[in-house]
């Protein structure tokens, strides 16, 4: 019988935008993850947080099983649940307190992070768009603008610390190759790990690009591919429905992810997250899936 | 029955500065410790892999340890017929994919340590070199080439920015990663492996940050200090107690650690033929008493 949930993700499994996150400290209650938990009666630890990579959630829920197993929590009594997160995101630990409010010296990297986004197009989309509709950040703030000066502020920071010339150094000379890798990795060593000690698990993902990339992106790279073979791609949750698109005179069709689906079935949408009815629709659906894993 | 012998490492696996080399600069030597445990396991009637190249990281490593496993499997090899065995080295080695021709063997993986920032033909532990120790030149040429090549790719600047605000838990948590990724991978397949490590730095560099190296220290100071719970982690699922020690006095170090106490003859900053000779017998036992 399971009575330890754990669960691994990025902002969409943390709950971000819900109504009861606050400052983006707590993970929602209302989260797809956590009702999951609920509909298991078990007690949910909740790993996800906003922007992080795969290598943050591997690194989390390993951390967090092991606690469980000293605490004295049989293998069979836990189930993790992981939607992972845009291939593109790493991290690093860095040698000064990184002043955000979770995971210091850890940092996150993704591709934007040298640049001000503040001043990007999609920002002032944003903040047009949201100031006609009633909007509301995750902590409460009703003021679009609060968006720009959010981002503006915490690319100052980064600047600040040296995190943006590294960015930039990094993002020069890297590519694709490099981050599709290390999130397999990241992928393919927890699912080992799990499967090892005989904890079950649920793997889904955030959006068809997520998929696509574990499954296509750099076809040819023996070391991607070696991964790519060992991962049980099979065993993954794919939300109803398929992205489509022509690519050299082929259609290519990828299972939705999480967001896919709830932009297909017009769910309400905060600045870039679905909201409560999308989290609550998709736990009844991933339910149905983590019955069949755990029975 | 054993009939392919897979070895990951870095120069200590490759066999650098034995006879074979640099002459053979891109052929492991057939006088290293790995190519001699593999002759006693299978005594020459099978194969041998040995993927360690000089320099490379703990990540190198699982990459083509991962990758000629998965060949192996893809070959018809069963589980059963195939032994891993891995020299683990420095933590503080990392590596990375650029998008540009390294212009040396695994490009576009980088090998990126602390010597990527500067030339080394000119740093300190070279000069403390005497330049009629054996392959004096050949190092010293190759070091100095090779930064050039590196500053011309940019690859020197990205260190730099790199070494500035990178810690020691990034390094160290890094390779305990890949480790554990191979342990599990290996122990999944059922495929029968062997772990020891270089010296006692590698040891000192994944259970604690004092074991980098001090040199380094000196040129990038760095001022945090740890115990941390995401390593801590790791460690306790790493099997460390089933890993190859060698001996010294009742103490159990790296092979390099127990080459220089027992006074084995060295290159420039390795270990020759008679150590490594000695070395595959030791470990060979310890691989003979395994209960698999």
């Amino acid at each position: 019988m399971i009575t330890l949930v754990i669960s691994g993700g990025d902002s969409f499994t943390f709950g971000s935008e819900l109504r009861d996150t606050h400052n983006e400290l707590t993970p929602s209650k209302t989260c797809w993850a956590n009702l999951i938990a609920n509909k298991l009666n078990a007690k949910h630890c909740n790993t996800g947080r906003g922007a992080r990579g795969n290598s943050f959630i591997t690194r989390h829920v390993i951390y967090k099983v092991n606690q469980a197993l000293r605490l004295g929590y049989k293998p069979e009594e836990i189930f993790v649940q992981v939607m992972w997160s845009f291939w593109s995101r790493s991290e690093i630990a860095v040698n000064f307190h990184t002043q955000t409010p979770f995971d210091s010296p850890w940092y996150y990297l993704y591709p934007h992070m040298a640049e001000d986004e503040s001043k990007s197009e999609w920002v002032m989309n944003a903040i047009k768009e949201h100031s006609i509709k009633k909007f509301r950040f995750a902590n409460g703030d009703t003021k679009a603008d609060r968006f720009a000066e959010l981002l503006h502020s915490e690319y100052k920071t980064r600047k600040e610390l040296g995190l943006v010339d590294f960015a930039k150094h990094h993002y020069t000379i890297t590519d694709n190759l490099n981050d599709v890798y290390k999130s397999l990795k990241s992928v393919l060593l927890l699912q080992n790990f799990l499967e090892n000690r005989n904890i079950k698990y649920m793997y889904t993902y955030v959006d068809f690009t997520i998929y696509e990339a574990f499954l296509n992106m750099e076809p040819k790279n023996k070391f991607v591919n070696n991964l790519r073979d060992a991962i049980k791609f099979y065993g993954w949750y794919t939300f109803p429905g398929y992205h489509k698109y022509e690519w050299d005179k082929e259609t290519i069709t990828t299972p939705y992810g999480f967001t896919d689906w709830t932009k297909r079935h017009g769910y309400e949408i905060g600045v870039s997250h679905p909201l409560e009815k999308a989290h609550a629709n998709a736990a009844d659906l991933i339910y149905e899936r983590v019955k069949e894993i755990i029975k | 029955m054993i009939k392919l012998v897979i070895s990951g490492g870095d120069s200590f696996t490759f066999g650098a500065e034995l006879t074979a080399w640099p002459a053979a600069y891109n052929t492991p030597s057939p006088g290293s410790w790995a190519q001699l445990v593999a002759n006693k396991l299978n005594a020459n009637l099978y194969k041998h892999v040995n993927t360690a190249r000089s320099g490379r990281s703990n990540s190198f490593i699982v990459r083509h340890v991962i990758n000629t496993v998965h060949q192996a499997l893809k070959h018809e090899y069963k589980r059963e017929e195939i032994f891993v065995q891995v020299m683990w080295t420095f933590v503080a080695r990392q590596e990375i994919a650029v998008n540009c021709d390294t212009q040396r063997s695994d490009s576009p993986w980088f090998p990126i340590d602390p010597y990527v920032c500067e030339d080394e033909s000119k740093g300190d532990w070279f000069k403390k070199v005497l330049k009629d120790t054996k392959n004096w030149k050949e190092s010293h040429d190759a070091m100095h080439e090779r930064y050039l090549i590196n500053k011309d790719l940019g690859l020197v600047d990205y260190a730099k920015a790199y070494y500035r605000i990178v810690s020691d838990l990034h390094d160290t948590y890094t390779s305990l990663s890949e480790i554990l990724s191979l342990q599990e991978l290996l122990d999944y397949n059922n495929i029968r492996y062997m772990f020891t490590y270089v010296n006692k730095h590698v040891m000192n560099g994944l259970i604690h940050p004092s074991g980098r190296d001090q040199s380094w220290d000196r040129i990038y100071p760095i001022n945090i200090s740890w115990t941390e719970k995401f390593t801590d982690s790791l460690c306790n699922f790493i099997k460390f107690d089933e890993w190859y020690k060698f001996p010294i006095d009742g103490k159990y170090v790296g092979f390099d650690d127990w080459a220089k106490f027992n006074k084995y003859e060295y290159a420039t900053s390795h270990p020759l033929e008679k150590a490594h000779a000695d070395a595959a017998e030791l470990i060979y036992d310890h691989i003979s008493n395994i209960r698999w």
